[in-house]
């Protein structure tokens, strides 16, 4: 057992067993006084404990599922509270209801709800007393009043309410055979009802059939909303725990449930969610249906129940009708002939329901009073409000229901074909040109058209779709429609092919996205000339794949040239050009041409900010890549500054969990990671993390990098083992999802590969790389920045697992290959050429140990960069070990000027060298140097260790 | 005799290597008893994991030959083990089981067996390893109550602690899974 665990565990229990929980901070001062590390554990163990106070995380037998107490039958006659029950009137899934009578203050009946055992009466008590001041408002001839509310002696938790003698709403209309108006009509006052409780503050949560009684008063049947306030007090909001341990208390009312209550730990439901309730009510009135139905609920596992809830589109009422086999027996029941009935519910009446269960509740009726006015138009015959979606809408629809796994990058799809629209109608504007500009419209449409009629004919077939159709398949089937359906239609043709070229760049599918973006561009030049702004445009697109490809110079070629003739077609400000500069900046940056970069990012901002507005997306990702620069010049704080802002506005303006404020926060998590705040930088990571699997669900590609960031956060605080569970969870998932020629999976087996080789499973770590190496060829080519990474990696085992010659022609190998990617000057290349000659002229392996082509390689560093503190080391170092002494030691202390005083590496040799050249007091001094600084530092490595040694071991034996 | 009671009897007189072969018999038995169970069972059913490991050592040890504390003890902790295999493997199953369609009938044990999600279940098994990495007793004692049931005081017993010492290290145990679970990415 490690020292630290046990101190921690001990500090736990003593605060747990000897202190109350008010003692803790005291006590902690004092247990963890110096070490805050040690103290945030302790709290998120004291945290951990408070809450499995409420629930276990482990199934266990002792200390939950209390048995039930008595069946509901044998509560008859007893008395709760005040209160004696009379007769068992109803059994639901939250518990049982009786009638009761109240003796004092006054004597009367009343319903009385007892919750099934097994929930904290306390909590649910607490819970409703929040609430019993804006209950107590509520006074409305449809809404059955709450009385009261308490426990019984045994703990459960109980409700008094007003006492309606009346029948469940469906149940009445279908014993009366009411007819689908009739049906409308009664609706009315629930909705009316629903308004009125919400404009008190309250939000009723479980509007269903059986909490809406229908009852004749004087022979008019009145409805009567019941339960109010209660479903807020008993529920517990759905989370990971509730999932796995009392998923029965809910079961019962997911039919109703709203798509917003069935998201984990969702606590944000709000009047909208009753609009949807009252849509499931429409929706069976009139189709004797609940639009998901019980049966498919009773055969899903639980969180696939959820799913259900969340994503699925039901049929409209009409269809369900037309498809449900019981249409006879339902139309009879509304006095009316199925096809008249179906015919009836066609259009408006479908338009009404679908709209109250949008699962994007922006969409629903605002308010409960909207769909009550809808429902009165639609009764005097006057057009609704509520209108067929719309193609865009059902566009959206369908890149949500795609968003997980491959499938999402649907969602892609439908940004780029707005994105099409959008500019088309900013080119109106810039060039003024009403012919021109009329035709690209139309352009612009049919291309819209053919992409979306060929996805959403594909989606759509049969009745439920095909859910597990991926946007690949969809693309691919485009993508060979394309030139016979639009044989006729060049610029249309083109379009398409240029739109379906950027979906396959998005999905890293490399060599299907060039041919359609050179057919792109081969057909706009065809027609319109190279000159031409979407000729440009396309080659825009084409540039970035083959930035994405690895093609540096040639990218930065390409956009350049893209730049230069959309300043000249649509003008320098006009937001194509602007688009394309923050492109070309991309480019430089990754070459390392930071100055280049910069020059043009100094540009970028003001102009974007005047032509399009401080705030606009393009100004956006012209500042980011400022805080890049700054990152790249190390000047971090400038990088954390602006981050920080950039952050806030997309905060402010989009929303917490927005896709652009998701990206700031990840820009600013990496500056932290740069300044190895660690924890600051994890902090952001966890809060994107969250809102990406809310948003885009937990495999989506992005909320995967996500992952894999938090993953090598622990590797870079020597946190291997969970930075190994880490990179494997994301890389299974990767493995599955994108397959392994994907960069992303690549990238993660590289993580997993060098966390292994730290844990000692050399061969685990060597299969991953070189199976890293060979998709890597695979995907990008041989000549992929990223895959000299690999190499070196490889390299590195090799020398550790004693293979020399290999591990040395890897090096020079991917040394070449980063000069010849990068050039010769990129700072990863000069970098990657240190560590080279470092190992070169340091390595314990002797074949592996070539001081002079390290004196070549860490020369040639400094010829391009004389500031290099680390290279000067390098040098001295290798000059040392070819007997080169003096200039060893003019070398390794331009090293100590150049890295501020230097460090122990420096003395060392230092030492060892003057010791060569017979300075023995020199040489004293500097060895004690070195003892003084390993000894005040943190613990020096073994490769400072092994210096420690050879310096030893010469100045003994006083050889030179 | 059974393969089971010769392998513990053997355990008992000392031979190292018995404790190898007792895994893979115990694994088989759990697998098949949970299979014969669950197709009598009506579905939405649940199989108690402790009952699955009693009724495993019911039928697989003979207790007249076998009454040393150790072998159960041996028998017990090479349960455990088994049974982890089986939720993890058939967890994982699942989890790759594509979305969408009825999957309840996939495997019914993997539904129920536990009445977690599968990732939840991995999410465990993956604490439990990063626990036993920093203390051994701790992880066998969390894997013993978790993936074999077992009671605080019966994984006591077969731990060799006193029950004082096993309620403790379970409070702590339970607070730091708790809080793995919370630093963890859940849902995953």
């Amino acid at each position: 057992m490690s020292n630290e665990f046990d101190k921690l565990r001990e500090i736990f229990l003593e605060a747990v067993e000897q202190h109350a929980p008010e003692a803790w901070p005291a006590f902690l001062d004092r247990a963890c006084g110096g070490d805050p590390a040690l103290r945030v554990e302790v709290e998120l163990l004291l945290d951990a404990h408070v809450a499995e106070g409420r629930s276990g995380v482990t199934p266990s037998r002792d200390d939950r599922f209390p048995s039930a107490g008595l069946a509901p039958g044998d509560w008859i006659g007893k008395k709760v509270g005040p209160y004696k029950l009379v007769e068992l009137i109803g059994d639901g899934g939250m518990g049982s209801v009786f009638m009761a009578e109240q003796v004092e203050p006054i004597q009367r009946r009343v319903a009385l709800k007892l919750v099934k055992p097994g929930m904290d009466s306390k909590q649910v008590l607490a819970r409703f007393e929040a609430e019993r001041q804006a209950l107590a408002l509520m006074d409305h001839p449809n809404i059955a009043k709450v009385l009261d509310a308490g426990s019984t002696e045994w703990g459960q938790p109980y409700f008094v309410m007003e006492l309606i003698r009346g029948v469940p709403i469906t149940q009445f209309c279908d014993d009366r055979r009411l007819a689908p108006e009739e049906r409308l009509r009664l609706c009315i006052p629930v909705c009316n009802a629903i308004q009125h409780a919400h404009q008190k503050g309250v939000i009723h949560r479980d509007v269903k059939p059986s909490n809406v009684l229908v009852a004749l008063y004087d022979g008019v049947p009145v409805p009567k909303v019941i339960d109010f306030g209660i479903a807020k007090a008993v529920r517990q909001p759905l989370t990971e725990k509730t999932l796995v341990t009392g998923f029965g208390a809910i079961v019962g009312t997911l039919e109703y449930m709203s798509p917003e209550q069935a998201e984990l730990n969702q606590l944000d439901v709000d009047t909208r969610s009753d609009v949807y309730g009252l849509g499931v009510l429409l929706y069976e009135l009139l189709t004797g249906t609940t639009p998901i139905l019980p049966e498919r609920l009773k055969r899903s596992a639980n969180l696939e129940i959820l799913r259900l809830i969340r994503e699925e589109e039901p049929p409209a009422p009409s269809t369900r009708l037309e498809t449900t086999e019981e249409i006879r027996a339902i139309s009879a029941n509304r006095g009316t002939e199925p096809k008249r009935l179906s015919g009836l519910v066609r259009g408006e009446l479908d338009w009404i329901v679908m709209r109250c269960l949008e699962k994007d509740r922006n969409r629903r009726y605002e308010t409960a009073d909207g769909l009550a006015r809808d429902l009165e138009r639609y009764l005097s015959g006057e057009p609704v409000d509520a209108s067929s979606p719309s193609r865009y809408y059902r566009f959206r629809k369908l890149a949500l229901k795609y968003r997980r796994g491959v499938a999402t990058a649907a969602a892609f799809v439908a940004v780029l074909l707005v994105a099409a629209v959008v500019s088309t109608w900013l080119a109106i504007r810039a060039t003024g040109a009403e012919a021109a500009a009329k035709e690209q419209a139309e352009v612009a449409q049919a291309i819209n058209n053919f992409l979306q009629n060929d996805l959403l004919a594909s989606a759509n077939t049969g009745s439920g779709g095909d859910r597990d159709l991926k946007l690949r398949t969809v693309l691919d089937r485009a993508g060979r429609r394309v030139d016979a359906a639009l044989a006729d239609r060049p610029l249309v043709r083109a379009g398409v092919h240029n739109t379906i070229g950027a979906a396959y760049t998005s999905l890293s599918d490399y060599s299907a996205a060039e041919t359609h973006l050179r057919k792109s561009v081969e057909i706009y030049e065809s027609v319109r000339g190279a000159t031409y702004r979407d000729t440009l445009a396309a080659r825009g697109n084409l540039a970035v794949l083959i930035f994405r490809e690895g093609h540096l110079a040639e990218a930065a070629r390409m956009q350049q040239e893209v730049l230069a003739g959309l300043r000249a077609t649509v003008g320098p400000s006009s937001p194509d050009a602007i688009r394309a500069m923050n492109n070309l900046t991309n480019v430089l940056l990754a070459m390392g041409r930071t100055e280049d970069g910069r020059k043009l990012v100094e540009e970028t901002v003001p102009l974007a900010e005047r032509a399009l507005g401080a705030d606009a997306d393009s100004t956006l990702i012209a500042k980011g890549n400022l805080a890049r620069i700054y990152s790249a010049q190390r000047r971090y704080e400038n990088a954390r500054k602006l981050d920080e802002e950039l952050l806030a506005t997309c905060r402010k303006k989009f929303g917490d969990t927005h896709v652009r404020t998701l990206v700031a926060m990840g820009n600013l998590a990496v500056v932290f990671r740069l300044q190895h705040r660690l924890d600051e930088a994890r902090r952001l990571y966890v809060e994107e993390l969250e809102a990406k699997k809310k948003t885009l669900g937990p495999e989506h590609a992005a909320t995967l990098v996500t992952m894999y960031n938090l993953a090598e956060l622990d590797a870079a605080a020597g946190r291997n083992e969970e930075a190994r569970v880490g990179y494997e969870r994301v890389l299974e998932v990767q493995r599955r999802v994108l397959g392994t020629a994907h960069t992303d999976t690549i990238r993660s087996m590289m993580g997993l590969g060098i966390v292994l080789h730290r844990l000692g499973r050399n061969g685990p770590s060597r299969a991953l790389f070189e199976e890293a190496l060979a998709s890597q060829r695979k995907a990008l080519g041989k000549d992929h920045p990223d895959t000299f990474r690999i190499m070196a990696a490889l390299a590195d085992l090799d020398v550790d697992d004693g293979r020399a010659k290999e591990a040395k022609a890897l090096y020079e190998g991917a040394l070449d290959g980063y000069r010849r990617a990068l050039g010769p000057s990129h700072p990863a290349t000069l970098e990657f050429a240190n560590n080279v000659a470092w190992i070169l002229a340091t390595s314990p392996t002797l074949e592996v140990r070539d001081p002079a082509r390290a004196l070549d390689i860490a020369r040639a560093v400094v010829a391009r960069t004389p500031d290099n503190g680390n290279a000067w080391n390098t040098i001295g170092v290798a000059e040392y070990r070819l007997g080169k002494w003096p200039d060893a030691i003019r070398s390794l202390r331009k090293s100590m000027e150049l890295r501020r005083g230097g460090d122990a590496n420096d003395f060392l040799f230092l030492a060892m060298a003057h010791w060569r050249s017979g300075d023995r007091d020199e040489a004293r001094s500097w060895y004690k140097k070195a003892a003084d600084a390993m000894a005040a530092g943190p613990a020096p490595g073994p490769e400072l260790e092994r210096f420690r040694a050879e310096a030893d071991a010469l100045m003994r034996n006083g050889g030179r | 005799m059974s393969d089971v009671t010769r392998i513990l009897q053997a355990l008992e007189q000392g031979d190292p290597h018995a404790a190898d072969r007792l895994l893979p018999l115990v694994y088989d038995e759990l697998r098949r008893l949970a299979a014969s169970k669950l197709a009598k069972e009506k579905p939405g059913q649940t199989l108690q994991p402790t009952a699955l490991v009693h009724e495993a050592y019911l039928r697989l040890v003979d207790a007249e030959k076998v009454q040393h504390w150790n072998s159960r003890a041996h028998f017990f902790v090479a349960a455990a083990e088994a049974m982890r295999r089986i939720l993890i493997e058939q967890a994982r199953r699942k989890r790759a089981v594509k979305r969408g369609g009825n999957f309840k009938r996939v495997d019914l044990l993997q539904a129920e067996a536990v009445a977690a999600p599968p990732e939840d279940l991995l999410l465990v098994d993956e604490i439990m390893e990063r626990l036993s990495a920093r203390d051994r007793g701790a992880g066998e004692l969390l894997k013993l109550r978790y993936f074999a049931g077992l009671s605080v005081e019966e994984a006591a017993g077969i731990l060799g602690i006193s029950r004082t010492s096993a309620y403790r290290s379970w409070t702590f145990i339970r607070a730091w899974v708790g809080s793995q679970i919370g630093r963890e990415t859940p849902g995953e």
